[in-house]
């Protein structure tokens, strides 16, 4: 549905998987290419917009970030990019930022995919390739055989 | 339900979460309860009409769910891919162990990405004497070094790695090729040995071939300009000379056809050709090389080329199509010119002449003529009374399909563009993603890089002929060669 503010400024919502209902304006959803392709199809008229797969919690922090980047054009881009360094240190761990991440990849959001891509990056560089398989449940499934072929190929990159 | 989420959720996520809501609170709340139970599927997962873009959700919430129980997180392949992409190159590498379709998805990921410039400081005899350079520093000699192109605004993952084989003080290296993400280089050693080796600069997987079998106790040198060395080095000979695949065979190969050698009394008078393969990991001399010219004319004319010149110059082949292409030009006693190029297929393994370009009308003495590949078409270059035109040609071994596409004067960059036209960059800077590159050796050991609008090749009206603007870059180096990022290994699987 739509809601307009005083400030004329158009509204719409969103519903996160877990039912909870976000009103925000419209410029600030739109920075999501999923959202704004939504809107432009018409979806919006009808009530608020589901988005299946990503929870409240989550969906607060995507407003958030929206919020932040849709308003400050005129900003300067250091304080911006302050803000996005801390926006993603309050996100913490590697659970909280694989959320973000799927989130930003579903509404398809590219500063954000771009800014907890690079935040996810820099925690693994130096993991090894068992602690990575444990941070995102990444199933093994070379035979051992495999395993050692590859791990030859790439006998520099282990030493 | 609605209202229970809300109070679960407070509880227990972090307090920044409030911040973002305001607005939301009361409006939203009200309407929640009834809209949300009229999208419930009877399965009691969310569904929607609306078209999903990019991912397939029910995979997605299943995946979701599983991870949740396990308290672990999960992440699509795709996704951890693009994080992958991140990180340096060695630990993309040591990832490749992840998974099996992680490992394939890097694969074709690196495939076709970036290309960069590989270069090397080259500062032969010649160039020493000439400038006044001291053969004594050694860091002039050692390892070899890379870069990109200005305008390029990536990371230089690659730069502080170095293969250990390339490593170490050398007289020089020479390019023989670069394909799909495999170079082809030479090195000269201080003791005038020489190796050849295939590397793949993006995974630093480097393999050093076995020596040429004819050369015997010569040595390999591409530079004629050694003169001291000249009586030793068996590719001083070479009258062509590259690195290229064979899509049929899957295979990569080395060639170096060598005519008659005036030293050497162990040859004859005929066209030897050896290849090199990956897949085998040998030499071969091919049978009977007179008989894979199409015709006697085009053997003559390939036996007549012209051995004293530098190697560079002329007998560097470029790949294109499957096949090597060489480009010759010939002074008649008339003061005419031709121009011409020949091939040699790499699956078939036999010579076949390419359609001329077109005839140079108003020959200028010392004129200058080279074979290349820029846009994905074979080009050559001409120059007439320091105007250079650079044609393409547009369909593969169409005559009437030659059309010239940019044109410059030597004064055009910033110093003396007089190059010969070498490899094609397919760079893809991220600022100038409209742009294409092709590259420039010139006389005076400067590479410059020159930048084309190429919509000039795409269109066929005739007011768009020529590129609409140009540009040069000058980059490092005496000698340098574009690779493509790839997973591509040296040694053939």
């Amino acid at each position: 549905m739509s809601i307009t503010t005083e400030n004329n400024e158009k509204m719409i919502t969103l519903m996160s998987s877990d039912g909870e209902e976000f009103v925000v304006e419209e410029a600030v959803a739109a920075q999501s290419q999923t959202i704004k392709h939504l809107i432009e199809d018409g979806c919006s008229t009808e009530g608020s917009i589901p988005l299946p797969n990503v929870t409240g919690r989550v969906l607060s922090e995507v407003i958030q970030y929206c919020k932040k980047h849709s308003s400050s054009d005129d900003k300067e881009e250091k304080e911006l990019e302050a803000w996005d360094a801390e926006f993603v240190k309050a996100a913490d761990d590697h659970v909280a930022l694989t959320d973000l991440m799927m989130a930003a990849n579903f509404l398809d959001i590219k500063g954000l995919l771009d800014l907890v891509a690079q935040t996810l990056a820099n925690m693994i560089t130096g993991k090894s390739p068992e602690e990575v398989r444990r941070m995102w449940n990444i199933k093994n499934d070379f035979t051992p055989e495999e395993a050692e072929k590859v791990r030859k190929e790439n006998q520099w990159a282990f030493e | 339900m609605s209202d229970s989420s809300r109070s679960t959720l407070s509880s227990s996520s972090s307090p920044r979460k409030r911040e973002s809501e305001e607005g939301s609170d009361g409006t939203a709340s009200s309407h929640g309860e009834t809209k949300h139970n009229k999208n419930r599927a009877p399965d009691n997962r969310l569904v929607t009409d609306q078209a999903t873009p990019m991912i397939d959700m029910e995979q997605l919430v299943t995946s979701t769910n599983m991870a949740a129980a396990q308290n672990r997180s999960y992440l699509p392949p795709e996704i951890v891919e693009e994080i992958l992409d991140l990180l340096p190159i060695k630990s993309i590498n040591r990832f490749r162990s992840l998974s099996k379709s992680l490992c394939s998805l890097l694969a074709i990921k690196y495939k076709h990405k970036v290309q960069k410039l590989l270069y090397y400081p080259y500062i032969s005899e010649y160039f020493r004497s000439t400038y006044g350079i001291s053969s004594d520093d050694p860091g002039l000699f050692t390892g070899v070094v890379l870069s990109v192109l200005p305008g390029y605004s990536g990371d230089v993952k690659n730069q502080g790695y170095m293969a250990p084989e390339l490593s170490g003080p050398r007289w020089e290296y020479a390019s023989v090729g670069s394909c799909n993400g495999l170079v082809c280089l030479q090195a000269t050693n201080h003791d005038c040995t020489w190796e050849t080796f295939v590397w793949n600069p993006f995974t630093n997987i480097c393999r050093k071939l076995p020596d040429l079998p004819s050369s015997g106790a010569v040595s390999l040198l591409i530079r004629g300009f050694d003169r001291n060395l000249s009586t030793i080095c068996g590719w001083k000979y070479a009258i062509a000379y590259g690195f290229g695949y064979d899509s049929a065979s899957d295979d990569y190969k080395v060639i170096v056809a060598t005519g008659p050698h005036p030293d050497d009394p162990r040859r004859g008078d005929g066209v030897e050709v050896e290849i090199f393969s990956l897949k085998t990991g040998s030499w071969k001399k091919l049978e009977n090389p007179d008989e894979c010219f199409q015709d006697i004319e085009h053997l003559q004319y390939f036996k007549s080329i012209e051995r004293e010149r530098y190697l560079h110059e002329r007998n560097l082949g470029f790949f294109l199509n499957g096949a090597l292409h060489w480009g010759r030009a010939q002074f008649l006693p008339s003061g005419e010119e031709t121009h011409e190029i020949f091939a040699f297929d790499l699956g078939k393994e036999r010579f076949y002449p390419v359609p001329n370009p077109p005839k140079q009308t108003s020959p200028g003495s010392g004129s200058h003529y080279s074979v290349g590949v820029v846009g994905g078409y074979l080009s050559c270059l001409f120059e007439r009374e320091e105007t250079y035109t650079v044609w393409a040609m547009k369909e593969y071994c169409n005559e009437a399909s030659w059309v010239p596409f940019i044109s410059y004067t030597s004064s055009s960059g910033n110093g003396k563009v007089d190059g010969r036209l070498t490899y094609e960059c397919n760079f893809i800077p991220r600022s100038f993603k409209d742009g294409r590159y092709m590259m420039l050796h010139c006389a005076q050991g400067e590479i410059h890089v020159l930048k084309y609008w190429n919509d000039c090749l795409e269109e066929s009206d005739e007011a768009e002929k020529y590129s609409k603007k140009i540009e040069f870059y000058r980059v490092f180096g005496n000698e340098a060669l574009p690779y493509t990022e790839t997973l591509t290994s040296p040694y053939a699987s």
